[in-house]
């Protein structure tokens, strides 16, 4: 019940964030200089032809009157149309995210999984040479930006020692299976086309990496430090007392409230992907929503850049929430207030 | 007075330093940074070709490896890499400076009136406005901000400003809803205290800790930002050397020419690496010790 209020309360919370992120960039277009219906119809369109225009999107009206036009077009998820691929931008989403959201999964799986993996096998192997290397390759994975391990990769695994592919989702002899979920893996997994999922792998594998190593050592991070915290707590004495096997106290008592914190900053790095991987799109020409987005910011496309940023805010929003709900269900004595 | 209150920083200084120093690495980080800092400021008299800095050609020495005369070698314009990279710290460190100083004091002085009045009318109104702000991860909103303007430095500040003020206020916030329930705050209160006295005299220096931590470890992050927008090429626009645009061309030369994207890249992780080492020290100098 309470659960079912905290839920109800954020998400009126995260409508209204979306409702405020919806207004900022509406009021971010307008001061861009320049004239829409101008721009929309190019330098050389006669001036009656931008009269009508300037007419059709509403610009003569009051900015409120402009903005309830443009919003009540956005609820029904009518974006207007990109002046850079002169299609309706939903369509332009619906092409591109898929190919993002599954290049951020594969990810998000790398980043969880590595982090914990490597955090846990340094606090079991607590100051040996070990626990070292993890952490001196942790502290270099936060510090440097993805695009940074995106160019390393880029030229190691790219052309030194050519193991991946390095551009694009699926090589061009090989042709997409039937659409399902828009994930290439999933899809040729539906279809049971193998050689199409091996492919495929191979392409996601470097910009999934590139992607999820700073993640990934922060987690790592995280979770040593968070184990080695509790491990000296009392409570584990005591286990260890009644004579509970070593194994159980380290899974089931040091690990479980120990994740706290690392679900936490998973929650927040996972949405953070999203922002990365505009950079690592670039590198790898992975032809997902990020690379559209950096190629219509180029263009200043004002109806894409509002959708894809619109679209984004959601994804961010939301991820808050299901971070908030997974924390409360590990540790009990959190209360879902605010 | 002032004698005394002299002599109390001059301790508390000492006791700083030797708690930071106690890190070796952060020492080796503040080091590091000095020396960037001064090669920075000092660029044009250290670098062998200060020209190549600006809008130089020569197509002959073109994409050159690294070799005596030519450090880190040379770009496609046949400009000195080791020049231009030296000249690439002045705007990035500027940028760390500029958007903490401006960042910063607007945060923290919108945290401290929220949380103060926490439930009241301007609490609900700053920080739904702070929140909306944190609805984008800060690297889009950077993105989305410096898209719609000019891509020149002053312009990439402002990005960059735009998407880390929010972090500011919801962590002074935090701490001021807890610490205004303290026996001192409520004590000047009782006493009449003016509203300013209580929130920067009694509560704002309870809160520079984290501040300055957060600080130290984000001036990494606005370096990394800075580079994120040039090297998608919506930060400094070339000629200015800037050192995610020489990543950006350099990543178009790869394999062959590698030192043209490597060595900046790894001057942006330098750079990073010593602002966090630093930052660790930061934090072990204010945090007390159980001894």
């Amino acid at each position: 019940m309470r659960t079912l209020k905290f839920l109800f309360r954020r998400l009126a919370l995260s409508l209204i964030v979306l409702f405020g992120l919806s207004i900022m960039i509406f009021i971010l277009g307008r001061v861009v200089p320049g004239d829409p219906a101008r721009m929309s119809l190019g330098a050389n369109a006669p001036q009656e032809t931008v009269d009508r225009m300037r007419q059709q999107m509403h610009l003569d009206e009051p900015i409120i009157v402009q903005y309830w036009y443009w919003f009540s077009g956005i609820i029904q998820g009518d974006f207007g149309k990109s002046l850079y691929t002169k299609r309706p931008v939903i369509v332009d989403l619906t092409e591109f995210f898929p190919a993002t959201l599954e290049l951020v999964i594969f990810s998000g799986l790398l980043m969880g999984l590595g982090g914990l993996f490597l955090g846990i096998v340094s606090t079991k192997f607590n100051n040996t040479w070990v626990d070292n290397i993890i952490r001196i390759v942790s502290y270099l994975g936060v510090v440097t930006p993805s695009f940074v391990f995106a160019i390393i990769f880029l030229l190691i695994f790219g052309y030194l020692w050519p193991i991946f592919p390095t551009m694009g989702r699926l090589s061009r002899y090989l042709s997409f299976p039937p659409n399902h979920t828009g994930l290439l893996l999933i899809d040729s997994l539906i279809a049971g086309e193998w050689e199409t999922f091996w492919n495929g792998f191979s392409h996601i594998i470097l910009p999934a990496i590139a992607l999820a190593l700073g993640g990934m050592s922060q987690e790592a991070r995280i979770t040593r430090s968070s184990m080695l915290d509790n491990i000296s707590k009392d409570y584990i004495l005591s286990h260890r007392a009644y004579g509970i096997p070593e194994k159980r106290i380290f899974y089931k008592y040091l690990l479980k409230p120990s994740l706290i914190p690392t679900v936490t900053v998973f929650g927040l790095d996972f949405a953070i992907l999203f922002g990365n991987a505009f950079l690592v799109e670039m590198v790898f020409n992975w032809p997902g929503l990020s690379r559209y987005g950096i190629n219509v910011m180029l263009q200043k496309d004002l109806n894409a850049i509002s959708a894809v940023i619109i679209l984004l805010g959601a994804i961010f929003v939301i991820m808050n929430i299901v971070t908030d709900l997974v924390v409360s269900f590990l540790d009990p004595r959190i209360q879902l207030a605010d | 007075m002032k004698s005394n209150k002299f002599t109390f920083w001059k301790e508390n200084i000492g006791r700083s330093w030797y708690k930071f120093s106690r890190n070796k690495l952060s020492v080796i980080g503040l080091a590091l940074f000095i020396l960037l800092i001064l090669a920075a400021i000092l660029a044009p008299f250290i670098t062998p070709f200060p020209k190549h800095a600006g809008n130089y050609v020569d197509l002959i020495l073109g994409s050159q490896a690294p070799d005596g005369t030519h450090l880190l070698g040379t770009d496609i314009y046949g400009r000195d890499m080791f020049s231009r990279i030296i000249f690439a710290l002045r705007p990035a460190l500027l940028m760390g400076i500029m958007v903490l100083a401006l960042v910063v004091p607007i945060g923290t002085i919108l945290g401290l009136i929220a949380g103060y009045h926490k439930g009241k009318f301007s609490d609900h109104i700053i920080m739904r406005f702070t929140d909306i702000f944190l609805g984008l991860p800060p690297l889009i909103l950077a993105l989305a901000v410096s898209s719609i303007l000019k891509p020149t430095l002053t312009n990439s500040m402002i990005a960059v400003s735009v998407a880390f003020w929010p972090w500011y206020s919801r962590l002074v916030y935090n701490m001021v809803i807890s610490i205004k329930n303290e026996h001192y705050v409520i004590s000047s209160e009782l006493l009449g205290e003016s509203k300013i006295h209580i929130l920067f005299k009694e509560i704002l220096p309870n809160c520079l800790s984290p501040i300055f931590t957060k600080m130290t470890l984000d001036f990494g992050w606005v370096i990394i930002m800075t580079a994120s927008l040039s090297f998608v090429g919506l930060g400094e626009q070339p000629p200015d050397p800037s050192l995610g645009t020489m990543v950006a061309e350099g990543a178009r030369l790869l394999p062959d020419k590698w030192w043209v994207a490597i060595y900046p890249a790894f001057t942006i992780v330098l750079m990073v690496l010593s602002l966090n080492l630093i930052g660790d020290g930061v934090r072990d100098m204010f945090t007390a010790t159980e001894e």
